[in-house]
């Protein structure tokens, strides 16, 4: 034992290409052929060579292709492995505070409204208030027990999946906020109490003293305080949105609490996440496509005509794409894309040529022309394309691994892999253009109100004004004039 | 480009044996061929070659369609071979091959093959975006609406792929 630790001392700093050590002799690496001793070979090719094939290192993560380590750089963006979950977020306001309790029943009753709405905000606000109702389905102390400490009033949406708390939605028709009330109005109640604020008291309670009467913390209670008045406007109560379409743009590191005007009026403020999974090369086309150069920027891409509060439901566009077409929400991958109002081709029966029987090779080229949220929509169409999207395609998909839960123990491991699709596409570009539509709709909005009065419209300066001042000066001077006339006749 | 070999005509015969004469520059689009006349030494005489060069796959109509692509952009400067990964964009198909490819989708199927079969890249090129252009920003339904594809989900298989769109491995 002692023999082989002197040996391997040696080893250990030796750096020689031509060693004479005899003990422990030089050999050469299978793979870079370089000489050194043989008890460091291990240990060489599993971490140093670098021609040596290892495993990805997102071989956990369900990669299991084996690459020459000099190679890893370019493999890992192609990495099927290579994944990021978006934590981009957006906020949603409720119109009026009195929105909040049928968002409640209808989370009670998991009552979800048809998304379809030619509209991009409107769709959006739909599909975002549907999300909000999801989470209403769950228990009050599930909820609470979700919030953290930068989401203190709501947790953060789509709640976190729970299986071990299977409490459902309080039951019946008992509002949840009623909790809520009731501790407010016993905070409320102590702060009532007449020496609630004594200096004195607070600091020493047993000693005795003049309280400070008066109860200074409510004479700001007690300011009279100017309220808008919430009335709900026509617009969102005919498409029975409780939540504002405008999109609320907090940053994602605020804290959302008092410091945010809506929670502070007494509102409650949503957040909700995105939490797509997109492949590490498609991030960036993501980000840009389906928050910054869409959601973000919503009030250019939609513009109400001003009679919307009144129920007009027309809107224009500051924004043209480039190539034409038009943004479109799909609901069932929550996904904006751009479609291109290309001209279909016809079908013709006698052709032998479908889109199901093409040969494999002509799938792979055309996905090379597809952004993923394509290829996930294919793949939703028929089980012979859906094989082909996710076999043939699978360069485009990504892995992820399964965690399952050991019942004994509660531990979590990974069993097995999953292919899955991203669904996210490149942002299409952009132009400017003038929003001329609106002026043309204004003209004929069935909406617009003009005010009209009955009375006569009289000229509030008329042309000949100065002569008619003097004229009614000499009237009444030359009238004054008779009637002094008259009076000294009279005398 | 001498004017002579412009004027050099080669024979092809299509799946159905209808002979085609094209001319040696329009036909060098297709790598396929080209290779094959270069390989053969067909290049070296001067007049037609007297054997016509088979193309099976492809059939005469289809063919023709083919040429007349080749007739049109066979002057075009060779475009710089872009080895990106990424997808590649499909907003820019000119209007002369839009007006080509007014075809129904039958014929614009058999146009990729037989760009393929031919190796015609900038033919392949512009058929595959024509197809992107109709499946991009469909909902699965109106893909099927566009190629007549029939749904052959179950309604259980159907939501279960909705919930979670994801492929089992093994």
């Amino acid at each position: 034992m002692e023999d082989n630790y002197n040996v391997h001392t040696h080893c250990n700093s030796c750096f020689y290409t031509k060693c004479s050590e005899t003990d422990c002799p030089l050999i050469k690496c299978s793979h870079c052929f370089i000489p050194l001793h043989s008890c460091k070979l291990q240990e060489h090719s599993e971490l140093v060579c670098r021609r040596a094939q290892v495993p990805c290192p997102n071989a956990t993560n369900g990669c299991k292709q084996l690459i020459v380590r000099e190679k890893i750089p370019n493999h890992l963006p192609k990495c099927i492995a290579s994944v990021v979950v978006c934590s981009r977020d957006r906020c949603r306001k409720l119109n009026i505070r009195a929105c909040k309790l049928p968002l409640k029943h209808m989370g009670r009753k998991n009552q979800l409204l048809p998304v379809e709405h030619p509209d991009l905000d409107v769709s959006l606000a739909l599909y975002d208030q549907n999300m909000i109702i999801q989470s209403y389905n769950s228990s009050r102390a599930k909820r609470v027990k979700q919030r953290d400490p930068i989401h203190p009033t709501h947790p953060l949406i789509p709640l976190r999946n729970m299986p071990f708390d299977n409490s459902g939605p309080t039951e019946g028709l008992e509002d949840s906020s009623g909790d809520e009330l009731r501790e407010k109005r016993e905070k409320l109640k102590k702060s009532r109490m007449v020496f609630a604020n004594c200096y004195m008291c607070q600091i020493d309670p047993s000693v005795q003293h003049l309280h400070t009467l008066g109860n200074g913390m409510d004479i700001e209670k007690l300011k009279k305080r100017r309220r808008t008045s919430q009335v709900l406007d026509a617009f969102h109560d005919k498409l029975n949105l409780k939540v504002s379409i405008a999109v609320e743009n907090a940053p994602e590191s605020v804290l959302k609490s008092e410091n945010i005007r809506e929670i502070k009026k007494g509102g409650t403020f949503y957040t909700l996440k995105c939490l797509k999974t997109v492949k590490r090369l498609e991030y960036g086309d993501h980000c840009l496509s389906q928050h910054t150069l869409s959601v973000d920027q919503m009030n250019e891409m939609i513009v109400r005509c001003p009679n919307w509060t009144k129920g007009c439901e027309f809107s224009a566009s500051r924004i043209k794409f480039a190539s034409g077409g038009e943004l479109r929400f799909h609901t069932h991958s929550a996904t904006l894309t751009h479609s291109l109002n290309s001209a279909d081709y016809k079908l013709e029966n006698s052709s032998p040529y479908t889109l199901e029987n093409l040969p494999l090779w002509a799938y792979e080229t055309l996905a090379r022309y597809l952004p993923s949220s394509s290829l996930y929509n294919l793949s939703l169409t028929s089980k012979k394309l859906r094989k082909v999207v996710f076999i043939g395609c699978y360069s485009q998909c990504y892995v992820e691994p399964v965690w399952r839960k050991v019942e004994t123990n509660g531990e979590w491991f990974p069993d097995g892999n999953i292919i899955k699709i991203s669904s996210t596409e490149p942002p299409p570009k952009l132009t400017w253009k003038d929003p001329v539509e609106l002026s043309e709709h204004l003209q004929k909005c069935a909406f617009f109100e003009p005010v009209t009065y009955d009375q006569e419209m009289v000229p509030v300066f008329p042309k000949n004004l100065e002569l008619e001042i003097w004229k009614g000066f000499a009237e009444e001077l030359s009238q004054r004039m008779i009637r002094m006339e008259l009076m000294e006749e009279q005398e | 480009m001498t004017d002579a070999k412009n004027e050099r005509q080669i024979k092809i015969s299509s799946s159905d044996n209808e002979i085609i004469l094209v001319p040696r520059n329009v036909i060098r689009l297709s790598t396929t061929i080209n290779t094959l006349l270069q390989d053969l030494g067909l290049d070296d005489d001067e007049a037609t070659n007297a054997e016509p060069i088979p193309v099976q796959n492809v059939a005469a109509p289809i063919l023709r369609k083919v040429i007349s692509w080749c007739q049109y952009h066979y002057q075009d400067p060779v475009p710089t071979d872009d080895s990106d990964s990424r997808e590649k964009r499909t907003d820019d198909i000119s209007s002369w091959d839009t007006e080509f490819l007014k075809v129904d989708q039958g014929t614009l199927f058999e146009l990729i093959l037989a760009a393929n079969y031919l190796d015609i890249k900038g033919l392949l090129d512009v058929t595959c975006k024509a197809v992107a252009n109709m499946i991009k920003g469909k909902s699965p339904e109106e893909i099927r609406r566009t190629f007549n594809i029939k749904n052959d989900f179950t309604p259980e298989e159907e939501e279960q792929i909705r919930k979670e769109n994801a492929w089992c491995e093994d």
